[in-house]
């Protein structure tokens, strides 16, 4: 599959952004428009052709930025040495506070407004926006069950909690629900042999789906009560998958080949139209990236060698209905790996980590 | 899977540096990092010695190493680490190394960490040297998997 070239076009569906040093590259956390995590440190925010607003702003840690998130006035930005929590916003002499310990990325959580952050096999991070050198840090993790915590997403639960799915590398996916001032919680997890989970994305609702390092892909239609996940591996997606994105109703995977587009899958399989046979166009787009996130469920970003590749998911040629098909359509193998189920307390730690 | 500490027989062809497998980092110490036990002693020692070869080394001279799986980087730990670091004994004693977390962990608020995650500079010294591409550079100052 050799795949798609759009033109370079601002108004078109592909656009390279100049930038150089770029690390991580996602939503504006202050307005509209997209922000640049710098591998300095820096941030810059820009609006969505690019252009920066104002000058970037520097950094205490100088490593690469590699989250950022934003949540009752406060923001926070991790690199694989610490956790820098900015508040209120980013103005001079701002207040500052900084947890002396990397993480992977940062999510908040929609109910309490914590700050989620994956922080390896040393668990999961719940981090109060505000938090002062005063207030403890929350570290939750498993002694029985061995995950290594990657990337997390937050999702509303039922019962006015928050709910954390996690990958977490050969441990599988890691469900928790989360409150503020609760005591324990717990920790259920779903693992496969063989499948090395690096990424985990929400489908709407409780559905999720996550890949595997090799292109696996495992799929929940509802994480809360399913126990037989469909696990699927198309030929088509090749390379080491580096994230897995839903937007725009499909599913984007970033490897180190290209950009996959997996256009009808997550419909057919929302739906229960495939039957548990699935099929999808797979759109590819030879890019070179090492991340990717989405924007306003409209522009996938995409961090290029000396750019930052911006895809409109709106204007993308999706399938054959619409009269083009750019695609290469397939069946995946379904590779029925056997599920293994464990449930576990998920023990809190706390201590005062951050210095103001 | 040594309980033993044991030297490699070979030294590197480079600097005529000698390397000692540890106990603690092949399943005597669970708090240590761990090399998988897929990795043969050869291997590891190929990273060293491949590490010493190309200078790729940190601001304290310390050495780092990755093992090329095709296009891609292995797991060498069993914490999923694809980097290993190599630190030099005391005078006359030999170098052993470790897979090397590439994110600090936490520490208290008051000691910060001078040295913890493997300096850029490395990440620089390994593209210069192409053993890992501009991408996977990326990757790992990020703190990802490659």
């Amino acid at each position: 599959m050799n795949g798609v070239q759009f033109p370079n076009d601002p108004a078109g569906v592909f656009y390279a952004i100049p930038m150089q040093g770029v690390s991580w590259a996602g939503q504006n956390p202050l307005g509209e428009g997209f922000c640049f995590g710098l591998e300095s440190g820096g941030l810059v925010l820009t609006d969505t052709q690019g252009t920066p607003l104002g000058s970037p702003r520097e950094a205490d840690s100088k490593e690469a930025v590699n989250g950022v998130a934003f949540s009752k006035g406060w923001l926070t930005v991790t690199s694989r040495a610490d956790i820098n929590l900015i508040g209120p916003r980013l103005q001079a002499n701002q207040e500052q506070v900084v947890i002396d310990g990397g993480g992977l990325d940062v999510v908040v959580a929609p109910r309490s407004g914590y700050f989620v952050v994956p922080i390896g096999p040393a668990g999961i991070m719940f981090v109060k926006p505000g938090i002062t050198d005063k207030e403890p840090v929350i570290v939750s993790r498993s002694d029985k069950i061995s995950l290594n915590y990657s990337r997390v997403l937050a999702l509303p639960g039922p019962a006015e909690d928050d709910l954390v799915v996690s990958a977490g590398r050969r441990g599988g996916l890691g469900f928790a629900d989360f409150k503020e001032r609760m005591r324990g919680h717990t920790l259920n997890s779903v693992k496969f042999h063989n499948l090395d989970l690096v990424d985990v994305c929400s489908m709407g609702g409780f559905a999720v789906a996550a890949a595997a390092k090799d292109g696996s892909l495992v799929f929940l239609s509802d994480f809360l009560t399913e126990r037989s996940p469909h696990t699927v591996k198309f030929k088509g997606v090749q390379g080491t998958v580096y994230r897995l994105l839903y937007a725009g109703g499909e599913l984007f995977v970033l490897t180190s080949k290209a950009l996959y587009g997996l256009f009808g899958l997550a419909e057919q399989f929302l739906n229960g139209t495939g039957n548990n046979l699935y099929d999808a166009e797979i759109l590819r787009f030879p890019i070179e990236a090492s991340d990717a996130n989405v924007v306003q469920d409209k522009w996938l970003l995409a961090v290029g060698i000396d750019c930052v590749l911006r895809f409109d998911i709106e204007k993308m040629p999706k399938s054959p209905k619409e009269g083009r098909q750019n695609g290469q359509w397939e069946e995946p193998e379904d590779i029925r790996a056997q599920p293994l189920w464990e449930e576990s307390s998920f023990e809190q730690t706390s201590g005062n980590m951050a210095t103001v | 899977m040594a309980v033993h500490d044991a030297e490699h027989p070979t030294r590197t062809r480079r600097s005529d540096y000698r390397y000692l497998f540890t106990a603690r980092h092949h399943g005597g110490d669970k708090s240590a990092a761990m090399w998988r036990t897929e990795i043969a002693r050869d291997t590891e020692f190929s990273i060293f010695d491949m590490a010493d070869f190309r200078e790729v080394a940190d601001s304290r001279g310390w050495l780092y190493g990755v093992l090329a799986d095709g296009d891609d980087l292995s797991e060498i730990g069993t914490c999923d680490e694809q980097v290993a670091e190599f630190q030099p004994g005391a005078e006359g004693e030999p170098w052993h190394g470790y897979p090397k977390w590439v994110v600090n962990k936490l520490g208290p608020a008051n000691r910060r960490k001078p040295h913890c995650c493997p300096e850029k500079q490395v990440f620089d010294r390994m593209v210069h040297v192409t053993l890992i591409t501009t991408v996977q550079r990326k990757r790992l100052l990020a703190g990802r998997h490659a």
